[in-house]
């Protein structure tokens, strides 16, 4: 039996090979996810020496802080039109392009790269579209006799606005669907054909279920996205100037953002890493309830359901 | 077994090469320099450094950047730049940590300090006494007006002595609804919201400076009141929050005819830049009997790092930056410096307005800086306006009024009084412990008294 120190040996050049990666995870992964769970038990101003101060930062952040709850609400309601909302549609764009036309490689392409456009530009791209006075949307919204309305200036308007911006990039889960769709073997369809089936059924009991583990990715992916939703409400709502993002009244002052105001403008380290533990078993929570509903509904082809 | 060993050896000798890089040129002097400047500032600090580098035998480092999340974390790494910029409300907390050198070791028996107008000195001066903030700038607000407009609606131009009642006067005359659709083509005035608290204080409202709570004085309510009805009841001025939202600059309000007068900073080299009609200044209005208290800013500046291995010959270069540089010179901090003569030397369509006794009226009427980041403390900004700024939202959109935002004083100083309680375990210098504590203890007072 080769013992400890030969199999060291013999396994430090894959040792080796793989330290670059590890090294850059122990370094710029696990230990700064450990190190905010000890900060997140202490009061610390990136400057000072961190206090220890137990559950303090917990107990504040569930039971004193108002913003808290304001931010909480403002991330579920964009969670929970955002998501069903760009699963629809990247799924509908999906179909579509999956058609055998003249130049369908364009349109793909096309509808694909907002989504590898950078946030920031996007953002600012998109303020001038809400532009109340001189946006394109309310312009289009006049010529149909819709006055709109003030979009990010509004209490109302300002996440439906967000939320409308969020759909310029359902073009990454397009693309995975449309990779799902092209997967389905033809047979099924034929064999339904031959079943007498029509359009809508072949769509809902092949279509759905052969593409239920894209949906189910899709799902997943956007749900954690829309959770930690961040740049736009940064970029875009701003009422004057630094230190006011998340106007009007707190209206898009989603968590992400709340956690950034906390760490970065008022410098309270541990607080926001308190934050950031709580976003963490929240997304954990609903990403383990998604898990036990898939069993449900995906369909996997080398083992039947999930 | 070859190619191990060559292996080995390669890293060896980077690993070497990497250890002999990280030595530093310890025989000269380098300061490194924080620079808050816009892209022409900087380009001119580069070219003038030679001067001082030469002089000093020193070399200076640019790190040109803005906003404080940098600097804490160069901070927090050792890194701290020699000199860097900060605004007030950070100032005092890292002096309270000791990081910042109190600029009187290195200027005391220095004759330049009497070159500087002393309340420059002072509002770089924190709680203890120390001066840790080298205010290095200054302007003032004014009113902008279209001189053709007013001469079409057959008014005589403010007067520098004009009040609240003429601006408004003049703004209605100057407002004009052609269509009659409720909605002008021209609106009188525009002032930004950000403008509001320089009303105030020509309101007669006074505020102590870095204050740990929050208050809104009747002189302020009257002040926010007035500055609502422009749009509310007199409508002389377009919505504020929608005209902010848009991004419309003063400039193009005024450039494009939408508005007669707007408020803005003076002197401003981009708005001098920027409009491109026949254009005067005159000082905010007086408003009420009050005498005039006119806007200064003094907001942030320069300050030297406590672990700066030079703090002599940084504070020579902060000296040479507002004396010799291109940079910030003229400067209007300085008592001996012709700061209106030279401005419109730079900029000769200065001459043709009252920039200068607009100017001057500042200087005599000096009423500070009352914007959010002077006006409360290092310990207590965020805490007041995290609940102040949405309050502030539904103020001027029309959703709550001025008495509601008074309403929220005691929501938000419990939010302080909170705050100001954990620092009780912190390691701040006590002197800054003690004085938030008699803060504390005498708004208690203060509140048993009222009970």
């Amino acid at each position: 039996m080769p013992n400890r120190q030969s199999r060291l040996l013999r396994d430090w050049q894959g040792y080796l090979y793989i330290s670059p990666w590890f090294i850059g995870f122990i370094v710029f992964a696990l230990g700064p996810i450990l190190l905010s769970v000890f900060m997140s038990f202490t009061r610390w101003s990136l400057l000072s020496t961190p206090q220890w101060i137990g559950l303090d930062n917990y107990s504040e952040i569930l039971l004193h802080d108002p913003l808290v709850g304001k931010s909480l609400w403002n991330t579920a309601y964009y969670v929970l039109f955002s998501v069903p909302l760009g699963i629809v549609l990247s799924l509908a764009l999906a179909l579509l392009l999956n058609q055998k036309l003249r130049g369908m490689s364009i349109f793909r392409t096309l509808f694909f790269l907002p989504s590898v456009t950078n946030l920031v530009a996007v953002s600012i791209l998109w303020m001038w579209v809400f532009n109340p006075e001189f946006g394109l949307l309310n312009r289009v919204l006049a010529l149909v006799g819709v006055a709109g309305p003030l979009w990010l200036q509004s209490e109302t308007w300002s996440k439906p606005a967000l939320i409308l911006m969020s759909l310029w990039g359902v073009g990454g889960g397009m693309i995975i669907m449309l990779a799902a769709l092209q997967g389905i073997p033809a047979e099924l369809y034929e064999a339904a054909d031959l079943d007498g089936a029509r359009k809508w059924r072949k769509f809902l009991h092949i279509t759905v279920p052969m593409i239920s583990p894209a949906l189910f990715f899709n799902l997943i992916m956007n749900m954690i996205g829309s959770f930690q939703v961040f740049t736009q409400a940064f970029v875009m709502t701003a009422s004057s100037g630094q230190g006011s993002e998340g106007a009007p009244n707190n209206s898009t002052l989603f968590f992400v953002l709340y956690l950034y105001k906390k760490a970065f403008q008022q410098f309270k380290m541990g607080y926001a890493s308190a934050l950031a533990w709580i976003l963490f078993l929240i997304i954990l929570i609903f990403t383990l309830i998604q898990f036990r509903l898939s069993r449900k509904w995906v369909y996997y082809e080398a083992g039947g359901r999930s | 077994m070859k190619k191990t060993m060559l292996f080995a050896a390669v890293l060896v000798v980077l690993a070497t090469l990497t250890m002999l890089g990280c030595g530093s040129d310890n025989d000269s002097i380098t300061l490194t320099f924080n620079v808050p400047a816009n892209a022409n500032q900087i380009r001119l600090l580069r070219e003038d450094l030679s001067q001082f580098e030469e002089r000093f035998g020193a070399r200076v480092k640019l790190f040109p950047f803005t906003g404080q999340e940098k600097l804490y974390a160069m901070m927090a790494a050792g890194q701290a730049p020699d000199i860097f910029y900060t605004n007030t409300v950070v100032r005092d907390q890292l002096a309270a940590e000791g990081r910042l050198l109190d600029l009187y070791s290195v200027a005391e028996g220095d004759s330049f300090i009497h070159r500087i107008r002393p309340e420059f000195v002072q509002r770089g001066t924190s709680i203890d006494g120390g001066w840790y903030q080298f205010c290095d700038w200054t302007f003032t607000y004014a009113v902008y007006y279209n001189k053709i407009l007013f001469e079409r609606a057959g008014l005589a131009e403010p007067a520098l002595d004009w009040n609240w009642s003429d601006l408004v006067r003049s703004a209605k005359a100057l407002t004009v609804d052609a269509d009659s659709d409720g909605s002008p083509e021209q609106y009188g005035i525009f002032i930004a919201k950000h403008f509001a608290a320089a009303l105030e204080q020509m309101n007669g409202a006074r505020f102590q400076r870095n204050a740990l709570f929050f208050s809104l004085s009747d002189e302020s309510r009257q002040a926010l009141q007035a500055y609502l009805d422009l749009m509310n009841r007199h409508h002389v001025m377009p919505d504020v929050s929608l005209t902010q939202a848009q991004g419309m600059q003063m400039t193009q309000l005024l450039n494009s005819g939408r508005t007669a007068m707007a408020v803005e900073a003076l002197p401003n080299p981009d708005v001098i830049a920027g409009l491109k009609i026949d254009w005067d200044v005159a000082p905010l209005p007086r408003m009420g009997d009050n005498p005039p208290a006119y806007f200064r800013s003094a907001s942030g500046g320069l300050s030297i790092s406590a672990g700066c291995p030079h703090p002599d010959i940084a504070w020579e270069f902060l000296k040479w930056l507002i004396t010799e540089s291109r940079y910030n010179t003229p400067n209007p901090i300085l008592r001996d410096v012709d700061f209106v003569g030279d401005w419109e030397k730079t900029y000769p369509v200065l001459a043709q307005t009252r920039f200068g006794e607009v100017w001057r009226l500042s200087e005599q009427y000096d009423g500070g800086d009352p914007r959010d980041f002077v006006r409360y403390s290092s310990w207590s900004s965020a805490a007041i306006l995290e609940i102040l700024a949405p309050k502030m939202d539904l103020l001027f959109s029309g959703k709550i009024d001025v008495d509601q935002l008074a309403a929220a004083e005691a929501d938000i100083n419990r939010n302080v009084e909170r705050e100001l309680l954990k620092l009780q375990q912190s390691a701040l210098d006590s002197v800054f412990l003690q004085q938030i504590k008699s803060e504390i203890n005498a708004r208690r007072g203060e509140e048993n008294a009222d009970r």
